[in-house]
């Protein structure tokens, strides 16, 4: 048989390592100034475009999709084609993926700090983009499978199985968890509401992690390990039993993020046990990973690129014991809603995602410019920089997080909270948060001496934009003895087998946790007091999405002592019924709002101390590192689509009454002017009803009302 | 408590169910592993370093 000759295509790996360096920088720079925020507010420049509820977005996007996200396409290009001895399968669709990709992340850059969001934690972005997202994920498997069938290696390396579970899960969690329904181009509300959009949520929010910043990383791993170390992995039957189980428990392990909230608690505790069985297939992985170096640990020593692989893999070991301990209902009770599950995620993210993505592109690029690295120095400097860099971040992230959790909870010997006011455990964490800033600082700078050691490396050589290679062609199966010999082989061979095997793996836990949730009437208990939200404090919610203040502040309180003492009555899911979408956060950096509106409750305040409040916060609470909203106070409010929203929430299940939406805008002026005149009279404030700080204090004052037990009449 | 943040009759069986279906896939991926011999597992580890036409730049780095 003759050999064939083709080429490899270069340039698309070049333009998405390229692209994980842009947005990786940027991403991190993003982050190095939200968490300045964090310890000072002043960080913001007091404009609305970069205030943290606004900017957080914006980093999680950037880091996930943009530098994660192009290191995955970067490192499936390059592998991809060399493991099927093809080209990809066509030119015309990876650039359409390449430029599409970016055009996305540039409508994030710009939508987000505008306030367009969906509030959904990782899928902010709004429904145009999210159906441009699906079109050219859709791009992206196209090509793959493309290749895959042209190819001439008829098996599918492992590292292949895990690229096609990505892309199958990865479109499935994207497409159900952004079912919306539009009001106009840039507002949608979530086809789910409460608790069942919760659920979804963190369905998806969960499995982005897996699906996203591990799945595609472990074929990763398993293609440029052996290829750095030069022997093959440790155990390829373990990597079989490592794919198979991996995938199939990590869909469940969603509702880990909803302990102790009104989530059902069967969903929970099917959460909690898929999360602890975790741990099997996630060290299986990484044990794999790192015994592949076995008698090569000497070169570990020189070569700065294995260094990345042995920490980044060590980190993804730390991060997946961790995370099923977080999933222990004890431990969970203390560390959620805390800077703990920060330090968590960028243990994974810094550690796992960002030193594997180095690691490649210190693989790929000297490569495919057919030079050496222009300074291998520099490698080590970046590699000790992005150590060290992880130390501080985590180190104090982690002792912030329990600094949180404990003094949430503390009483004192009179049964009373140690500390009632919430700003004191804020501050007691701000030196933490000063240290973590400074190490994502030294992780930043360690990836800006990369772009620039790569930069040096390109110009020193010359990109080979077409990579001969020759292959023999694969033989086409003779039906018969070969078929009867390797039966069990059948997988290997079979993409589309390997697709539909994998989905239905990931497919059964979604089944099975969505099904009872949805159809079981028992599941979310109607609570008759709870009525929807009038118009004003519709558009307050949407204002408060609009600021992100749910990157600050939860709204569900736990059934535990400190937090009913604390916040009032815990959260039940017949309270959210009508929240297209939920907010209930996943992190306390200010306390819970759930019982913001419910005079009974201490978190209560009136509409005078929230107008001052938000115009600054440090004049209520000295020292706060809540940023001030002076634009809410000074802007009207737009509610000209205050009739299309009325009419898109009776849609999705709201029950406003027949034609309430002709009347809403009249209902909404009455309200508002009834706390503006609140705010004159009793205050000596004078805020016009049309302000939009108006419609954010009658949003607030809705939350925990509707299940007041104390009827204290006020007049808002 | 339980029963007050929603607690639905019988429900524990998804977990029982989801726990049995894992065991079976778990099994299944075993089995298939270990039918497979020591040459289809070496051959198949193999697949990322057979890479005859990169030798020139294997050998650089
Ligand atoms: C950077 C995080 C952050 C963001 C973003 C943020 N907050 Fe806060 N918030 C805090 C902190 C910290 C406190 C506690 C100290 C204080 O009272 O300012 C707080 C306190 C509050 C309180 C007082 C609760 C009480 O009664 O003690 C309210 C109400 C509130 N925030 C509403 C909002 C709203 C509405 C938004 C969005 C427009 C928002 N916050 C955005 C951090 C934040």
């Amino acid at each position: 048989m003759q050999k064939e000759t083709f080429n490899y295509d270069n340039k698309i790996v070049r333009n998405f390592a390229v692209a994980t360096a842009i947005w990786g920088v940027i991403g991190m720079l993003v982050g190095v100034t939200i968490a300045s925020q964090l310890f000072d507010p002043l960080y913001n420049f007091s404009s609305r475009y970069i205030s943290f509820g606004r900017l957080r977005p914006l980093h999680t996007n950037a880091m996930i999709f943009a530098f994660v996200g192009n290191a995955i396409f970067m490192g499936v290009y390059y592998s991809l084609q060399r493991l099927m001895k093809t080209r990809m399968f066509s030119d015309k669709l990876s650039t359409i993926h390449f430029w599409g990709w970016q055009l996305i992340i540039l409508a994030a850059v710009i939508t987000l700090p505008l306030g367009l969001t969906s509030s959904k934690e990782y899928a902010e972005l709004e429904w145009p983009i999210d159906i441009a997202i699906a079109l050219i994920w859709v791009v992206f498997g196209w090509n793959m499978f493309g290749t895959i069938y042209q190819r001439r290696e008829k098996h599918l390396y492992v590292a292949i199985w895990f690229y096609i579970a990505t892309f199958i899960t990865v479109a499935m969690l994207h497409i159900v968890n952004s079912f919306a329904l539009p009001v106009d181009l840039f507002k949608s509300y979530s086809a789910f509401a409460g608790v069942q959009d919760a659920l979804v949520q963190w369905w998806y929010g969960h499995n982005a992690v897996a699906f996203f910043l591990t799945t595609p990383f472990l074929g990763l791993m398993y293609y440029f390990m052996p290829k750095m170390a030069n022997r093959p992995v440790y155990s390829y039957k373990l990597s079989i039993l490592h794919f198979w189980s991996l995938i199939f428990l990590y869909i469940w392990a969603g509702p880990h993020h909803l302990l102790y909230s009104s989530l059902p608690d069967w969903a929970q505790t099917l959460g909690v046990v898929f999360s602890i069985m975790l741990i099997a297939p996630s060290w299986g992985g990484m044990l794999n990973g790192l015994l592949t170096l076995r008698g090569a640990w000497d070169r570990v020593r020189d070569d700065a690129m294995l260094k990345f692989m042995v920490v980044g893999l060590t980190c993804y070991g730390m991060a997946t014991f961790e995370g099923p301990m977080l999933a222990l209902k004890n431990v969970n009770a203390i560390a959620h809603f805390t800077d703990w599950i920060v330090a968590h995620v960028h243990v994974g993210a810094l550690g796992w995602n960002g030193l594997l993505t180095f690691a490649i592109l210190y693989y790929i690029i000297p490569r495919i410019y057919e030079t050496k690295m222009y300074s291998k120095k520099a490698v080590n400097v970046h590699f000790w920089l992005a150590t060290l860099g992880i130390l501080f971040y985590a180190i104090p992230m982690y002792f912030s997080g329990f600094t949180q959790g404990l003094m949430w909870k503390e009483f004192t010997v009179d049964g009373m909270l140690k500390y009632p006011n919430f700003l004191e455990t804020t501050l007691q964490i701000l030196p933490m948060h000063m240290l973590r800033a400074f190490g994502g600082t030294l992780y930043l700078t360690g990836a800006c001496i990369m772009v620039w050691n790569l930069w040096k490396t390109a110009r020193t050589g010359k990109l080979v934009a077409n990579e001969a290679a020759e292959a023999y062609p694969m033989v086409k199966e003779v039906k018969g003895e070969v078929q009867v010999a390797y039966w069990h082989r059948w997988i290997e061979k079979r993409p589309t087998q390997l697709l539909i095997f994998s989905f239905i793996a990931v497919a059964i836990g979604g089944v099975v946790e969505f099904v009872p949730a949805f159809l079981v009437e028992s599941n979310v208990k109607t609570i008759p007091s709870v009525t929807p939200y009038s118009p004003l404090e519709l558009e307050g919610r949407d204002i408060y999405i609009r600021e992100g203040c749910n990157n600050c502040h939860s709204q569900q309180v736990r059934p535990f002592r400190s937090e009913t003492v604390r916040y009032g009555e815990y959260s039940k899911s017949g309270e959210n019924v009508y929240d297209h979408p939920h907010l209930w956060g996943s992190k306390r950096t200010g306390p819970d709002l759930a019982r913001a509106g419910n005079t009974a409750s201490k978190i209560y305040k009136d509409a005078g101390w929230h107008y001052q409040h938000m115009k600054d916060p440090r004049s209520t609470s000295e020292g706060s590192i809540m940023p001030a909203y002076p634009w809410l106070i000074a802007e009207d409010g737009d509610y000209s689509k205050i009739e299309g929203k009325i009419t898109v929430m009776r849609k999705l299940g709201v029950p406003y009454v027949e034609n309430y939406e002709m009347i809403a805008q009249e209902d909404l002026d009455k309200q508002a002017e009834k706390i503006s005149n609140f705010l004159l009279k009793e205050k000596g404030i004078k805020v016009a009803k049309e302000k939009e700080i108006v419609a954010l204090i009658a949003y607030l004052h809705k939350l925990g009302r509707d299940i007041n037990t104390k009827e204290v009449a006020t007049s808002e | 408590m339980g029963k007050m943040i929603g607690y639905v009759e019988g429900a524990d069986v998804y977990l029982i169910i989801a726990l049995l279906i894992f065991l079976g896939v778990f099994i299944i991926a075993a089995i298939y592993m270990n039918l497979m011999s020591k040459e289809q597992i070496t051959e198949l580890a193999n697949l990322p370093l057979d890479n005859t036409n990169n030798e020139t730049n294997e050998k650089q780095n």
